[in-house]
């Protein structure tokens, strides 16, 4: 279990197993089949019955969440052919447990009317009316119109809120296994494209700005290759966290943004500025500089003929 | 070039220019293989051992026999097969009449490169004879000790394990492996190239010229062990091998060997490239080869036909490299 969650007592566990029994009990017939829609004593109010089914949902919920990392504890030990069948099986029930909640708030036989019943003598029981059939009169239907309104307007809520629920759980999913979530494309192109030109720019004068101050040539020709760096993002090369500098010139050269040895020569001195303990000089720290004020001007003219 | 008549080189970039030599010699008779050929020559210049493990018939052999050639060494060769005992690898003592005495049999343990054919048609038993041998480059026989050459270098040649009559290395063995190497098909137009030089030359196979000697193996290994190598990138090797270690498809991590091993193998990658120092492609680059073939995966995944090779190239995609500036202190 994880640090900082709560462990539920067992008396208390108990406790609610009992009264959400006793809820299912109430609100069903006892007396009747077990696929009939019948209902008992608390049957007749709908909120209960759709309370009972999003608290049930809730709790299935919560708890495939709690027993998730239970269960993947100790497979390690299983044999493959086992492996498999608690692969299988494992979804089936915690879908099975969400799906119960579901049912049986659709199997449930909403009434139009709400009042709870009353005790009436056999005497004033009704006749036992026809079954329903394909000629039931319309008038029938429509007594409880006004009642039955509030009822769908929130079972389509509710519709609505396990529509939201899926799609975050399915986009948090993919975004889990690395898989990206389209964006909606941008209205204009053009602020997109001032943006990366004052990036660039932005990005070779910071450059510039380092080999003038700096005194220190390893950190200019540092410098300026992290703005040659920022320069490439800028211009549209992706940049990866797990990117080495030869990944980075790879994909720009394949961008075509790297045409002039100038960006292998400039990644060159930046390896051995940064991770070697050579003495750098003056020499080091103008070939640096000639070679990224090369890439700044190609990628400056490349951005300009957009 | 040879070790005797030259003076040994002392700097990276001449041993990566006879480095670089040695490969092209061996290119003439190993065709198409550059990538694996650096491999195996990443660990001789860092001290380790070499699996090759592909299908048969793809030259994996052949490349044990040139490298020896090449480079000067003593070359044995064990044909590893089921009814092979451990002494036929370490040498056994012999009664000898004359003297009255046991005397020591060295095997075929005691050269520069041994060549361990198929290994994994052997049961473990053998197998395991070899570990001693390759771990600390000596033997233990009847209680006493013995040294091997040095440098000594085990080339293992193993068919994968679904063919028949083979046997799994075990993970210790596994283990102290530098690397794994895969030799792969040729490309249909290397292959033609294959042939054409196979009529050209009307003999079976290439005749190569021996460019160095065990000396100049020996100085090698010393410039490899002067290559420097910051901090950031040691924590580069760590992070790569701890991933192995938490990633939910992996059931057994690599070891601290192979962080060791990886860091020898950039340092070596750094060597052949002329550099005595060590940058983040030298580490990225070597991952896989040098650490697949320590981890375990998940039984499941044996179903699904996944490979160590693609988990541990997922892993090199996700973690990241060293930061642009420095984040570790400057080396004093």
């Amino acid at each position: 279990m994880k640090q900082g969650e709560r462990t539920v007592s067992g008396p208390v566990v108990a406790a609610g197993v009992v009264g959400a029994l006793a809820v299912a009990a109430l609100v069903l017939r006892p007396a009747e089949g077990l696929l009939h829609p019948g209902r008992g004593p608390l049957g007749h109010w709908g909120f209960v019955a759709i309370g009972a089914s999003v608290a049930w949902t809730a709790g299935a919920m919560l708890a495939v969440d709690r027993l998730r990392h239970r269960i993947g504890a100790g497979r390690t030990m299983l044999p493959p052919g086992e492996e498999r069948l608690r692969e299988a099986a494992v979804p089936l029930l915690f879908t099975g447990a969400g799906v119960i909640g579901v049912l049986a708030l659709v199997l449930h036989r909403f009434d139009h009317d709400s009042t709870p019943p009353t005790a009436t003598p056999p005497e004033n029981l009704p006749p036992p009316s026809p079954p329903p059939g394909p000629n039931r009169p319309p008038s029938e239907e429509g007594s409880g119109h006004s009642l039955s309104m509030p009822l769908y307007l929130l079972l389509g809520l509710l519709a609505a809120v396990v529509v939201v629920v899926v799609t975050v759980a399915v986009v948090r999913r993919l975004r889990r296994h690395g898989l990206t979530v389209p964006k909606p494309p941008d209205p204009a192109g053009t602020p997109a494209e001032d943006d990366d030109a004052r990036l660039l720019l932005s990005a070779v004068h910071s450059g510039r700005r380092a080999l003038a101050d700096t005194g220190d040539a390893r950190a200019a020709v540092i410098a300026c290759y992290a703005a040659m760096e920022d320069a490439l993002v800028a211009s549209g090369v992706q940049r990866r966290a797990s990117d080495s500098p030869s990944d980075l010139l790879t994909r720009a050269a394949g961008a075509g943004l790297a045409p002039t040895p100038a960006a292998p020569r400039l990644t060159a001195l930046f390896r051995e500025a940064r991770y070697s303990s050579h003495p750098m000089d003056g020499s080091h720290r103008e070939a640096a500089a000639d070679a990224l004020e090369e890439i700044a001007s190609l990628l400056q003219d490349r951005e300009a003929g957009r | 070039m040879t070790s005797s008549s030259t003076p040994q080189p002392r700097t990276a970039g001449e041993v990566g220019e006879q480095a670089g030599a040695v490969l092209r010699e061996i290119g003439r008779a190993v065709v198409g293989k550059s990538d694996a050929l650096e491999l195996v020559m990443l660990a001789v210049l860092a001290g380790g051992h070499v699996l090759v493990e592909d299908l048969p018939g793809l030259g994996k052999t052949l490349l044990a026999r040139s490298f020896a050639t090449t480079l000067g060494l003593d070359f044995r060769r064990i044909q590893f097969t089921p009814d092979l005992l451990p002494s036929d690898v370490t040498g056994t003592p012999l009664y000898d009449q004359r003297t009255g005495e046991m005397v020591f049999h060295p095997g075929p343990v005691f050269t520069h490169l041994l060549l361990a054919d198929e290994i994994n048609r052997t049961p473990p038993k053998t197998q395991a004879a070899l570990l001693e041998a390759m771990a600390e480059s000596q033997v233990t026989v009847d209680g006493e000790t013995r040294p091997l050459a040095d440098p000594f270098l085990v080339i293992a040649t193993a068919n994968p394990v679904e063919y028949e009559g083979t046997y799994s290395l075990p993970e210790a063995q596994l283990d102290r492996f530098q690397l794994r190497v895969r030799m792969g098909y040729l490309a249909a137009s290397e292959e033609l190239a294959m042939l054409r030089a196979r009529i050209d030359r009307a003999a079976p196979e290439a005749v190569l010229e021996r460019l160095a000697g065990p000396d100049d193996v020996v100085a090698w290994r010393a410039v490899v062990e002067r290559v420097e190598i910051d901090d950031d990138l040691l924590e580069y090797a760590v992070a790569l091998v701890g991933a192995t270690r938490d990633h939910p498809q992996i059931s057994i991590g690599a070891s601290p060997r192979g962080g060791l091993a990886l860091v020898q193998l950039a340092r070596a990658r750094a060597v052949l490239d002329g550099r005595d120092y060590v940058v983040p492609e030298d580490v990225k680059n070597l991952a896989v080869p040098a650490l697949a073939h320590r981890v375990s995966l998940r039984p499941e995944l044996w179903v699904r036909e996944m490979s160590t090779d693609d988990v541990l190239r997922e892993i090199v995609d996700s973690v990241g490299t060293p930061s642009t500036r420095r984040t570790a202190a400057l080396p004093s």
